[in-house]
């Protein structure tokens, strides 16, 4: 057991967490006078703290942040005229690009053998599925989130 | 969320329901102004609608909102000139090692029953705000001390090292403002 006083800082990682406490620092407290004194005051003081009233805001929050929100827009967004011609550019080029090589792509797949085809099938399927289990844990952690669980 | 980002913005509202408590715990003991407050508080919640779809799902959506809340305040005090946290405590050190020097056991426990409750609020108010939010976050909002470093973007071990600096600042002002009050 200790002779010497105890740090604060041991004193109240004593009252946060006893069960995890050295052994010398709670039996130095059950003798010291000074110690068990300042221990029992941060035990009030941690309990008065965890007593005082929360604090809440005065006015409506959701009403005057979605007030602001769903604002009227007065302006054309170019933004998504810009987005939507971008989209039809790429998808007239796919359509464009496909015209041409059509002929070529078919004649890949018809030319290969049977066996090789099913390989490739298998393989794909295997990826495909391990990417869809993926991807179904990655959203049951996003609700869980979102849950606030 | 996802209702939210598919345009439904009154879905917004019950993430706002759900968060106001943190939010209100950090913006009321980091700002003392009241209406600055209400400008905040719907600054915190703005800078939210704007940023959500860059949520990463790396932590709590509350922590996350929480951590935008204490970055408006940080910036509205630096804008302010308002000190977060002193630069140096060794004053405000050398002052409480006095006090406990000279206090005994028996007036330092008539503080502790008279009338605590009282005087804490007043005390905890004097402290820093950084402190002042670390306290609650810890002992009234019961967060961990990962969270509360996720929200304040410092060190784990930095965390813990100034809530029990903050306590035990706390513990000597209350001993200090009983002996005043005595004299």
């Amino acid at each position: 057991m200790t002779t010497k006083h105890i740090s604060d800082t041991d004193i109240q990682q004593y009252i946060l967490d006893k069960e995890n406490c050295e052994i010398n620092i709670i039996d130095h407290i059950k003798i010291c006078k000074d110690c068990k004194t300042k221990a029992e005051q941060y035990q009030q003081l941690f309990t008065k703290i965890n007593e005082q009233t929360k604090p809440a805001f005065a006015f409506n929050l959701p009403e005057l942040v979605l007030f602001q929100i769903t604002k009227p827009k007065t302006k054309f967004s170019s933004s998504i005229f810009f987005i939507y011609l971008l989209a039809f550019a790429g998808v007239s080029l796919i359509v464009i690009l496909f015209y041409f090589v059509l002929e070529y792509l078919l004649k890949m797949f018809t030319d290969v053998s049977p066996l090789f085809m099913y390989l490739i099938i298998i393989i794909s399927t295997i990826i495909l599925a391990f990417q869809g289990i993926d991807v179904y844990r990655q959203y049951r952690k996003k609700m869980n989130i979102l849950n606030f669980k | 969320m996802k209702q939210v980002l598919d345009g439904d913005t009154s879905a917004f509202g019950t993430i706002i329901k759900k968060t106001e408590g943190l939010v209100a715990q950090i913006v009321f003991k980091m700002i003392n102004n009241s209406e600055d407050r209400k400008d905040i508080a719907q600054d915190i919640y703005l800078k939210t609608f704007k940023k959500l779809s860059s949520f990463k799902f790396q932590s709590k959506l509350s922590t996350w909102i929480g951590q935008i809340a204490y970055n408006t305040c940080l910036n509205y005090l630096e804008k302010k000139k308002l000190i977060i946290l002193p630069k140096t405590e060794s004053e405000g050190e050398a002052l409480s090692s006095e006090t406990t020097n000279t206090s005994n056991n028996e007036t330092e426990n008539l503080i502790f029953q008279k009338d605590l409750s009282e005087i804490l609020i007043s005390e905890i108010d004097i402290l820093p705000p950084l402190y002042k939010t670390l306290i609650t976050l810890y002992h009234n909002e019961e967060l961990s001390y990962e969270e509360i470093a996720q929200i304040t973007e410092l060190p784990e071990g930095t965390v813990k090292s100034y809530l029990f600096r903050a306590r035990k600042s706390l513990r000597e002002s209350l001993l200090r403002k009983y002996k005043k009050e005595e004299l």
